[in-house]
């Protein structure tokens, strides 16, 4: 089942001088099974949209559907700790999230609070470890021994051990330098071709929704702009330039060489594409 | 011409057991723009702390302006080098922007009547004008990068570090400060060094130091250490994409010149084109 | 979220807002003291109308006051009750099914009320016309002869306005944690005795480590821009103080003054 918006409106400390208007109508389909990327200047309302998700917060105006929960504007919402274990939520910079003792006890935080007994959240926790990377010697360190790059990795599986539908990331990769990042993308590709979890990114950096991702929805001024395939986004100049990106390197490359009067084709997304079609011009 | 920085066998140990830098030299020439980068845990941070006098060395010598750093003379060199850090949040001092200009003045002990003029200066040299009166929770991770700039600035300092100012900002505020960084290079000639993951950042530089585990792996102008492709591969390091189209080019029978700009490759390959 | 209203301030454009913060911390010590005078209910009367005047000329309104009566209204009662029973002095004012409640029993307790209501107007002057980094620079300008003391204290104010600059910060910071948290199941409504504590820990431990982890951070930029503890400073801010201050201190000290006559004359 796809997860959808309906209309969806969001406000921000509603009837106070503060109020702010973060979502305006946004109608969205987000594919079920799929790598979907959320794009858009910083504050169009992309943290905003993914914290409807998992019911952190509740529309003011219309209807958010997750798998078969419905979670509708001024209607309390009874099954919120049931749709976050199915929807697993990782915020921006999710290291501070660590607080346990060791780092299995800390992974097992999570599953443990969804109800899993002691013993099974301990083996599902080691085996989230070790899909993100983490060695079995390192299992009982102190969060604090390690490095920024492995806690986040440690924050991330802590949210794969509560063995989520959906998979939802808030900037995954900021901070990260460029082999980590790379890694944590790899990770999500990886999970969903293997198991089909969904994956919800909301990034900035373009060249891993090109390199990355399936979908792509592009947010500005609280509503849902463009929704396309990351590959027909990344061809048509008119949807890059109303959403405003930067553009990742091979496209800029592509722009550079129209503007001197060669014109390559828009399909070429990845540099051996490109180079293929770069040597034909050139007659080899 | 005297350099900026000498650094000299630099050796430091967070925990008594590894050494986070082991041994690293290099030099930093005056009025340069060097970018330094390496994996995390390469110990480029940790240089710079070292450089700050903000963590006391274990063996090894630092030279600022001709100044060897030691316990004495760690005030004069702070007054000739300053650093803006990563997290925008937790450099910011003060209560509002004037407030936050001011602190570095207040410990130099300039004249009151004097700051003043000195914090408009400055907070105009980038941007910051109108938010003068601000408090950090109204302002973007950009903008108080941006004040956090002003600050080192206002204290009139000839070289300045960067300890990855931008990875913890969003696309619009890394293009803003890395723009204000050059701005501010070309014109006051003053000697950058910044640590960053960007690789066109590192591009752009004068000068590239690369570091592995805790020493200096390389070092050179930017064309240089690029050419060091295998090894800057066996240390996991991005390398820019010109570099990867013209292996990519190179493998399909077409040459290109060994370029580090982007435009420069596409009027190349251009001009190849249509001349076939 | 961002704008949140540090402590009591209530922003606006008032004499009281515009006067130097030494000079209101000095009238409200001042003023505290003048309730403590024995001067009976004429005294409280003056003290009233002035502090009334006063707080409609902050621009302030009277339920404000009124309103920060409210957590002590519980406790005002049970401070009557208790001067109902225990004390049998003056004359019987009510027989209430067979208790006597005697004239000063009432008469004590409306005393206390009276001068707790004062401190709060007086109290409610003051940091509701003061921002907070204000009262901090006013403080440590007033404190700064307890140097010779000892007292650090220049090194007290920085440290207190750093605790302010980085209040608003650190709710932010609660805040993303206790969402973070919620995504991972915690509940702070349901669940056993033990999974509450999980819950409280899940989120103080993480505040704490970034906390010190941002202090550390702090010290070093702070150590980077030249900040030496006790080392000579000068402040950016200067407090000065203008012909409305020297007016307020003498009303207040004219006010003192009449007061304490007033108390001997009655004495």
């Amino acid at each position: 089942m796809p997860i959808s918006f309906e209309k969806v409106s969001y406000e921000y400390a509603p009837h106070t001088p503060f109020s702010y208007q973060a979502l305006r109508g946004v109608d969205l389909q987000l594919a079920e099974g799929r790598i979907t990327a959320i794009i858009g200047a910083t504050g169009s309302g992309k943290t905003t949209l993914v914290q409807h998700l998992n019911a952190l917060l509740i529309p003011s105006e219309g209807t958010v559907r997750v798998m078969e929960h419905e979670i509708a504007a001024g209607r309390r919402f009874k099954d919120a700790k049931k749709l976050r274990q199915k929807v697993g939520l990782v915020f921006q910079f999710p290291e501070y999230q660590l607080f346990e003792e060791t780092l299995i006890k800390d992974v097992a935080f999570g599953p443990i609070n969804f109800g899993m007994d002691a013993d099974k959240a301990a083996a599902v926790a080691a085996q989230a470890l070790s899909t993100v990377g983490i060695d079995k010697a390192d299992f009982e360190k102190s969060p604090l021994e390690l490095s920024g790059g492995q806690k986040r990795r440690v924050a991330i599986a802590g949210i794969l051990a509560m063995q989520p539908k959906v998979l939802v990331l808030d900037e995954p990769t900021a901070g990260l330098d460029p082999q980590g990042a790379a890694a944590v993308m790899e990770l999500f590709r990886r999970l969903n071709r293997s198991q089909g979890i969904t994956v919800i990114i909301v990034s900035h950096d373009m060249e891993y929704v090109l390199d990355y991702c399936d979908q792509v929805v592009v947010m500005s001024h609280g509503q849902a702009v463009i929704q396309t395939d990351v590959k027909g986004f990344f061809e048509s100049e008119q949807y890059m330039d109303q959403a405003n990106i930067d553009p990742p390197a091979i496209v800029r490359f592509r722009q550079l060489c129209a503007a001197k009067g060669l014109k390559l084709p828009a399909d070429a997304l990845t540099i051996d594409a490109l180079a293929d079609q770069i040597a034909k011009r050139i007659g080899r | 011409m005297e350099n900026a920085i000498e650094v000299k066998d630099l050796q430091y140990s967070y925990d008594q057991k590894n050494d986070a830098v082991s041994g690293a030299s290099f030099t930093i020439a005056k009025g340069s723009f060097t970018t330094i980068i390496g994996p995390n845990g390469s110990g480029k941070s940790t240089v710079a702390k070292l450089l700050m006098g903000l963590l006391e060395k274990k063996a090894g010598t630092i030279v600022v302006d001709g100044i060897e750093l030691s316990d004495t003379t760690v005030g004069d060199i702070r007054q000739r080098m300053g650093i803006v850090f990563q997290n925008p949040d937790n450099q910011f001092i003060g209560a509002t922007v004037r407030d936050d200009i001011a602190f570095g003045l207040e410990n130099r002990c300039v004249e009151q009547p004097k700051m003043d003029p000195i914090i408009d200066e400055y907070a105009a040299k980038v941007g910051m004008t109108p938010f003068l009166d601000s408090e950090p929770t109204n302002l973007s991770g950009g903008q108080k990068q941006r004040v956090a700039i002003a600050s080192v600035l206002a204290m009139d300092m000839d070289i300045l570090l960067f300890d990855e100012a931008t990875s913890m900002l969003d696309p619009t505020g890394k293009r803003d400060i890395s723009k204000l960084v050059h701005d501010i290079h070309d014109q006051q000639g003053l000697t950058v060094v910044a640590i960053t993951h960007n690789i066109e950042e590192v591009a752009a530089s004068d000068y590239v130091i690369v570091m592995g585990a805790g020493k200096v792996v390389l070092s050179g102008t930017p064309a240089a250490v690029f050419k060091h492709q295998a090894q800057l591969l066996k240390l996991q390091m991005d390398v820019p994409f010109v570099y990867k189209l013209a292996a990519a080019l190179k493998a399909r029978g077409v040459k290109t010149a060994e370029t580090l700009d982007m435009e420069r490759m596409a009027s190349e390959i251009c001009r190849s084109a249509s001349k076939k | 979220m961002k704008n949140i209203t540090l402590g009591r301030y209530v922003p606006a454009d008032s004499f009281f807002h515009r006067l130097d913060p030494r000079t209101k911390l000095v009238a409200m010590i001042a003023m505290l003291v003048a309730i403590f005078l024995p001067t009976g209910f004429y005294g409280y009367a003056i003290i009233g109308v002035v502090m009334v005047f006063c707080i409609l000329a902050a621009h302030l309104t009277i339920s404000t006051v009124v309103q920060s009566m409210k957590p002590m209204l519980v406790m005002l009662l049970f401070l009557l009750v208790i001067n109902c029973l225990v004390v049998k002095t003056g004359y019987v004012w009510l027989n209430l099914w067979g208790l006597l409640i005697y004239s000063d029993a009432v008469i004590q307790t409306l005393y206390i009320v009276v001068r707790l209501l004062l401190m709060i107007m007086i109290t409610t002057l003051l940091t509701a016309t003061t921002k907070p980094m204000d009262m901090t620079l006013g403080l440590e300008d007033l404190l700064s002869p307890m140097q010779f003391f000892h007292l650090p204290t220049h090194d007290i104010a920085m440290m207190i306005a750093l605790a302010l600059r980085f209040i608003p910060t650190l709710i932010e910071e609660s805040q993303r944690i206790l969402k973070a948290q919620a995504s991972r199941g915690v509940d702070l409504e349901n669940g056993t005795f033990r999974e509450k504590i999980m819950a409280v820990l899940s989120l103080i431990v993480p505040l704490f480590v970034s906390s010190f982890q941002r202090a550390d951070d702090l010290a070093d930029a702070m150590e980077a821009r030249g900040y030496v503890v006790g080392a000579p400073r000068v402040r950016y801010k200067k407090l000065r103080l203008r012909a409305a201050d020297y007016m307020t201190l003498a009303l207040v000290a004219a006010l003192l003054g009449g007061l304490i006559y007033l108390a001997v004359v009655l004495a």
